[in-house]
């Protein structure tokens, strides 16, 4: 467990030591500003466009940070050799899979945690009630999503390089949000082979869009159920383990 | 290595191919844009797309009215409800009857109940709206829902009949926008020779068939109006007995008789 | 925790494939527990394919390793070793101090003990005046320090070494031959491959000499270079050549 958190905490010191993470935090807080500014035909206290922004932004500059760190790790500790060091310590190869695993998705936790606050900040400043539970839910299931979207990325990364992983990543991740939900209806009237094709996806793939709530808590709806929630995280822990396998049953007997 | 990129390469041509075998491709997508929009900087940036992005806006101020509802997990039946009135221009509700796990936990997650928000919530919906309008200029159902909210919300005719303006220009044969700014002249302004002016274009570029019959009878009924508030009785009484030929035998018939009144007061000045 | 046991790495008969060729051919030798044993060979002999072998990096067609007695499959084979390789980089981001904090805590060493020897590793090695800087910024030379210094952070019974001198000074040089004869006084076996003839010279207790992936000769290195011949380089390369070169 030590050496997890060892290579866990190595990846939080990585995100928060380069620049990529101040770039979007400064290009949050400034799309912020600007929306939270914006005036609609002299109407006041319009709020919920501005937590629609927020949370998009949130969400995005999250995932996007968290992929990049993800998909870099193996190929860049092969490419500047710190992978031979590290390895020709008593460290099994599962660990170095978990570890990097788990250091990738506290990252990103910890990075959507500040976006967070500043958005919370300019939805307090628009004088936005704001719904703890229903907040606190959002960020847990956010945290669930993370959680998948890692574990694919991860796992991809014994085998693609940094930018074919970060691109396919990135691109399952937006179609499977946008288009996931609905894949099937979409489907109905295809030839029949992208059809069947087609159903397989949307009863296999990871369906992102459970775990997107801002809705809910856009628009002052309730958490959703406890029992949901329970469902979803397990939903989360076995597609991040499934793709976490894949990584594993690829690393563990690769020649370094 | 390379054989390995030839076989993911062939997997990846054949894919396409038969995922191409599914699609058409809309001509309609490949349509010219007037030259003063190709020049302007959001179409220089996003070209076709804006226009799409406009409308997704104008889905999602959709979306906002009801309270966040998801519309793809939705399933929509012509139906009049008390909640719209008579006119049902709204849409009960329902969710779809599917019975897949992923379905019934989207239901769960997403937003499905049917609420309209009320009163200055309405507010909400401004900046897609706006939005909506300015990315795509050719919605006309954006421009008019945008002019409406702000009229008959937030009684900010200016700013209503501004867009209202401005969506008659790049929708120049829109005999609904033509009728709106009508309306707002009408009603509102009580400037009876523009409104006039704008019910007359509406009448001249609505097609002229059974499923616009009622509303070129409005039309003839507030130009009549127009008219009338004008002092052009001649004017009037025409446009009053073209509105009488549009109703159908049985249909409401209190209206029917207020111009039939109306028609017999003016008589006397043919 | 490793059987004791006399040889500390144990290779046999070890056939390695590295680009649809044998990297190493039928390999065989042993390392003594308490000795310096040089690994020689010209470039491409096979010499980082043994190293990486022995710990577990890459695996054999056939033949077998052993290391403290243990498989290299297994990770704890590698808990008493020190690993010190020919062209290292480290987490540039990372300072010193934290680079063999973390090496520390993955060889399973206690936070406290870990604090405890850094200053003294770091005095070792000559890097005390730089332990809070990021170490993106170090030349070769410092790269080998800390490469020094996160081998021996756990206390390893063995040391093995890819080219350790390469791209030293010779000052670097003569530092690093006191720090290695200290650590055999220690009791330490190292194990370590060099183009430096000289070196072997001096330090090593036994040599291999490896040649296209075969082993030429090895033994204690006065038995190897015979009653004849007193200069190992001389030796070398006429073995070297004499082999067919």
């Amino acid at each position: 467990m030590r050496q997890i958190l060892a290579i866990a905490g190595l990846l939080i010191k990585e995100i928060f030591r380069k620049k990529d993470f101040y770039v979007a935090l400064i290009l949050c807080a400034v799309i912020l500003f600007y929306a939270s500014q914006l005036q609609f035909y002299n109407v006041e206290n319009i709020t919920r466009y501005l937590m629609e922004i927020g949370l998009s932004l949130c969400f995005i500059f999250s995932a996007v940070l968290t992929v990049s760190l993800a998909a870099r790790q193996v190929p860049s500790e092969v490419q500047n050799r710190t992978l031979h060091v590290l390895m020709a310590k008593p460290l099994p190869r599962l660990n170095l899979v978990l570890g990097k695993f788990v250091g990738s998705l506290f990252a990103g936790t910890l990075c959507f945690l500040v976006f967070y606050a500043v958005f919370l900040f300019f939805a307090f400043s628009k004088a936005h009630a704001i719904s703890w539970p229903m907040a606190g839910q959002t960020v847990y299931l956010f945290f669930l999503n993370l959680m998948i979207l890692t574990a694919m990325t991860s796992g991809f990364s014994y085998t693609l390089t940094v930018s074919a992983n970060v691109t396919m990543s990135l691109i399952i991740y937006i179609l499977i949000n946008a288009y996931g939900a609905t894949l099937k209806e979409s489907s109905a009237g295809f030839f029949w082979f992208n059809r069947w094709l087609a159903e397989g996806f949307y009863y296999l793939m990871p369906h992102f869009e459970f775990f997107d709530v801002r809705q809910r808590f856009i628009h002052d709806w309730p958490p959703v159920s406890n029992k949901l929630v329970g469902f979803l995280t397990l939903y989360a822990v076995f597609y991040s383990a499934f793709f976490l396998m894949i990584g594993w049953l690829k690393f563990r007997k690769k020649p370094l | 290595m390379t054989q390995r990129l030839g076989v993911v390469s062939f997997f990846t041509i054949w894919l396409f191919g038969i995922g191409l075998m599914a699609f058409r491709i809309e001509g309609s997508l490949f349509r010219q844009l007037p030259e003063a929009h190709s020049k302007d900087p959001l179409t220089l940036l996003l070209g076709s797309a804006k226009e799409s992005i406009g409308d997704t806006l104008f889905l999602k101020a959709n979306s906002y009215f009801h309270g966040g509802v998801d519309m793809n997990l939705i399933q929509h039946e012509g139906m009049e409800d008390e909640d719209h009135g008579a006119e049902g221009h709204e849409l009960e509700t329902y969710k779809k009857a599917y019975t897949d796990w992923v379905y019934k936990v989207n239901s769960r997650v997403k937003v499905l109940d049917h609420i309209h928000l009320r009163g200055q919530e309405t507010k909400e919906l401004l900046p897609f709206l706006s939005a909506a309008v300015k990315l795509d200029p050719y919605n006309v159902s954006a421009v008019l829902t945008t002019a409406y909210w702000l009229n008959d919300y937030f009684k900010n005719t200016d700013a209503a009949i501004e867009i209202l303006k401005q969506g008659l220009k790049d929708n120049p044969d829109s005999w609904e926008i033509h009728y709106a700014l009508g309306m707002n002249y009408f009603k509102v302004k009580e400037k009876y020779s523009e409104s006039a002016a704008y019910f007359e274009a509406a009448r001249q570029k609505i097609d002229k068939n059974d499923s616009n019959r009622k509303s070129l009878r409005i039309i003839y009924y507030f130009l009549a109006e127009s008219y009338l508030k004008q002092g052009f009785h001649l004017q009037a009484l025409e446009c009053y007995q073209k509105a009488l030929f549009g109703f159908a035998s049985a249909e409401n018939p209190s209206l029917k008789f207020s111009i039939a009144k109306k028609i017999a007061n003016l008589s006397e000045y043919k | 925790m490793a059987p004791s046991h006399s040889s500390v790495i144990e290779i046999n008969n070890l056939t390695v494939d590295y680009a649809h060729k044998h990297a190493l051919d039928g390999l065989s030798l042993s390392v003594t527990r308490g000795e310096i044993f040089g690994f020689l060979g010209p470039n491409g002999a096979g010499k980082s394919t043994a190293i990486k072998t022995i710990l577990g990096l890459i695996f054999p067609v056939s033949g077998s390793v052993t290391l403290h007695g243990l498989s290299p499959d297994n990770p704890e084979s590698r808990r008493t070793v020190g690993f010190l390789p020919e062209e290292a980089n480290y987490y540039r981001f990372l300072t010193v101090v934290e680079i063999l904090t973390f090496y520390g805590t993955i060889c399973g060493v206690a936070k406290d003990a870990v604090k405890r020897r850094i200053p003294r590793l770091l005095e070792l090695v000559g890097l005390s005046e730089v332990k809070n800087k990021q170490v993106g910024t170090f030349s070769k030379g410092m790269t080998q320090k800390i490469s020094l210094a996160q081998a021996l952070i756990h206390e390893p019974e063995t040391l093995i070494l890819d080219e350790p001198t390469s791209g030293l000074d010779p000052l670097s040089r003569m530092e690093l031959r006191h720090i290695l004869k200290g650590l055999k006084n220690e009791g330490k076996t190292i194990f370590f491959s060099s183009h430096e003839l000289s070196e072997v010279e001096l330090l090593c207790d036994s040599i291999a000499i490896l040649k296209s992936g075969r082993l030429i000769k090895s033994g204690p290195i006065q038995e190897v270079l015979g009653s004849g011949e007193r200069n190992l380089e001389r030796f070398f390369v006429q073995t070297i050549k004499g082999d067919g070169l």
